[in-house]
């Protein structure tokens, strides 16, 4: 069995080993996301202010058009082609010169991006089909059904998976989403949905391990490992507190495995259920909250409903203060819980890692900064407006641009999870694990829509 | 300096590195991302660990340097 690590050098004393250090700031995701994010926040407040519509013109896409014949949409590629290609060359420099930073060779971005590119447009076009809705013909939907397909019956080379940078693109969208997120929804909103999701995780990682141990008889790391990926986000919260219990690589790819799968099915799932149940957009995005464990999978969901409602930006909202905020947010205290149990309670005689304080920093999701400090800025750039004015010359002016900007960083996003999932890639799973983890899902799902649906309904429906 | 995982060949912490030894990890996750912080994976000793000490399985990389 692994044991927690290290850091004391063999005469008995610690050892500090430097790390990523400031590098962080040019290497991860999650500061590309916030630069970019805040710049095209800054970018549009400036456009905004000299009267331009450069950047609503610059966030073109024609899911929007309601097109009845090919003419109509041949004519506006005819007519938007200069623009279209603009955005091209505006998507391509800031996602390919961050990737490149980030040390992903550009030979492999350029060519498999072109072809992201591409298929969003498609993607678009079919979601602007003015009988799209009828056939649930969800952008978010058909970008995964449309990459799971391709993903899975063509061979596409491995290297493309360069630029289906699935993280990178939700994040960059969560920061755009928060420019259009009021801080006082977070503050008022707020408490309820990390009270609503920390109880609900607490319940449905207890669950998963305990069923995963004791009914089960597996490795506590393994059962660890699963038990936050299903309670609280997905791989990236089994990733981070990986380190704390000493877990081995079969676990980690033993959660991709149940996550993906479970979330794939969430995806396709819930939004008919709730559609089926009449959930209003608000309770339906907070139900999606808590049952999916990653959020670019839980926007998908949640996406797909709103639009479904016609309320997507009150699912998006609600999903995100749940998901978010409710969850996401605290990560490192997990890790930092995990690190305790993993060094006092399982080997009380290793001198293992010294649970740190810092580890809530070193694995805080720095993306969420640039949320709050973009629904910080914009809620303070748009004070003063009265509600008139807001609607009729901030909103189409300054905000839809953002939101349009969101829109295509998302479908990025919905894309790349179709297009990076290759079931035949993903490790069995024997049914011992499986049922621990579905049964955790089980209780997951049933508790947040009582909590939703019921418990806290008024407070959701009034998003 | 003492050695330590960051100069070891059986220490991947490179992100893409990360992403094909356990494929799948990219569909929902990252391994750019920085809830992983520092944490790559010992084939040494099948184990995800922030870089430590050389202990005595290390084994010096090629080229030498943190990611």
């Amino acid at each position: 069995m692994a044991h927690a690590q290290n850091t004391w050098n063999a005469s008995g004393e610690p050892h500090k080993v430097p790390g990523l250090g400031w590098k962080e700031l040019y290497k991860k995701e999650d500061w590309w996301a916030i630069w970019f994010g805040l710049g095209l926040m800054a970018l549009a407040v400036i456009l905004f202010n000299s009267g331009s519509h450069f950047l609503s013109a610059l966030a073109v896409n024609p899911g929007g058009l309601k097109w009845s014949s090919l003419d109509q949409l041949a004519a506006h590629f005819a007519n938007n082609a200069g623009m279209y290609l603009l955005q091209f060359v505006f998507w391509m420099a800031i996602f390919g010169v961050s990737c490149r930073i980030m040390g992903i060779k550009l030979s492999e971005f350029v060519p498999a991006f072109i072809f992201l590119y591409v298929l969003s447009i498609a993607t678009f076009s079919v979601a602007g089909w003015v009988n799209a809705a009828k056939f649930n013909l969800e952008a978010p939907l058909v970008a995964l059904i449309a990459g799971l397909v391709i993903s899975n019956t063509l061979t596409l080379p491995k290297w493309m998976d360069s630029a289906f940078r699935v993280e990178y693109f939700i994040k960059l969208g969560i920061v755009l989403l928060g420019a259009t997120f009021p801080i006082t929804l977070v503050l008022t909103a707020g408490p309820v949905a990390i009270m609503q999701a920390t109880f609900i995780s607490l319940v449905t990682c207890l669950i998963i391990y305990f069923s995963a141990t004791r009914l089960f008889g597996l490795d506590r790391r393994l059962a660890a490992i699963i038990g936050v990926g299903g309670s609280v986000c997905g791989v990236s919260a089994s990733m981070a507190i990986s380190a704390s219990v000493g877990a081995k690589k079969d676990d980690l790819y033993t959660s991709v495995t149940l996550v993906v799968g479970w979330a794939l099915v969430m995806i396709l799932v819930l939004p008919f259920v709730s559609r089926a149940l009449g959930l209003s957009a608000g309770v339906a995005g907070a139900w999606i909250g808590t049952s999916e464990f990653a959020d670019a999978a839980g926007f998908a969901a949640a996406s797909t409903y709103g639009k479904m409602a016609g309320h997507e930006d009150t699912a998006i909202k609600a999903f995100t203060l749940m998901k978010v905020i409710g969850r996401d947010l605290w990560i490192g205290i997990w890790s930092i819980v995990w690190a305790l149990i993993a060094t006092l309670v399982w080997e009380k005689k290793e001198t293992g890692v010294t649970p740190n304080a810092l580890e809530f920093w070193r694995r805080f999701p720095k993306f969420v900064i640039g949320f709050f400090v973009a629904s910080m800025l914009m809620t303070w750039v748009t004070t003063g407006y009265t509600t008139d004015e807001f609607n009729k010359t901030v909103k189409p002016a300054l905000i839809m641009p953002l939101v349009s900007l969101r829109t295509w960083a998302f479908l990025f996003c919905f894309l790349s999870i179709g297009l990076t999932t290759r079931f035949r890639e993903l490790k069995p799973v024997g049914w011992k694990t499986f049922s621990a983890f579905t049964l955790g899902v089980a209780v997951n799902v049933v508790l947040g829509y009582y909590l939703s649906a019921h418990v806290f309904a008024g407070h959701w429906s009034s998003l | 300096m003492n050695a330590s995982c960051w100069q070891c060949a059986n220490f991947i912490t490179a992100p893409n590195e990360l992403e094909s030894a356990i494929p799948g990890l990219n569909i929902v996750s990252s391994a750019y991302g920085s809830v992983r912080w520092d944490t790559g994976y010992c084939r040494h000793k099948d184990v995800f660990l922030i870089p430590i000490v050389a202990c005595p399985g290390f084994k010096t990389k090629p080229s030498v340097g943190t990611n």
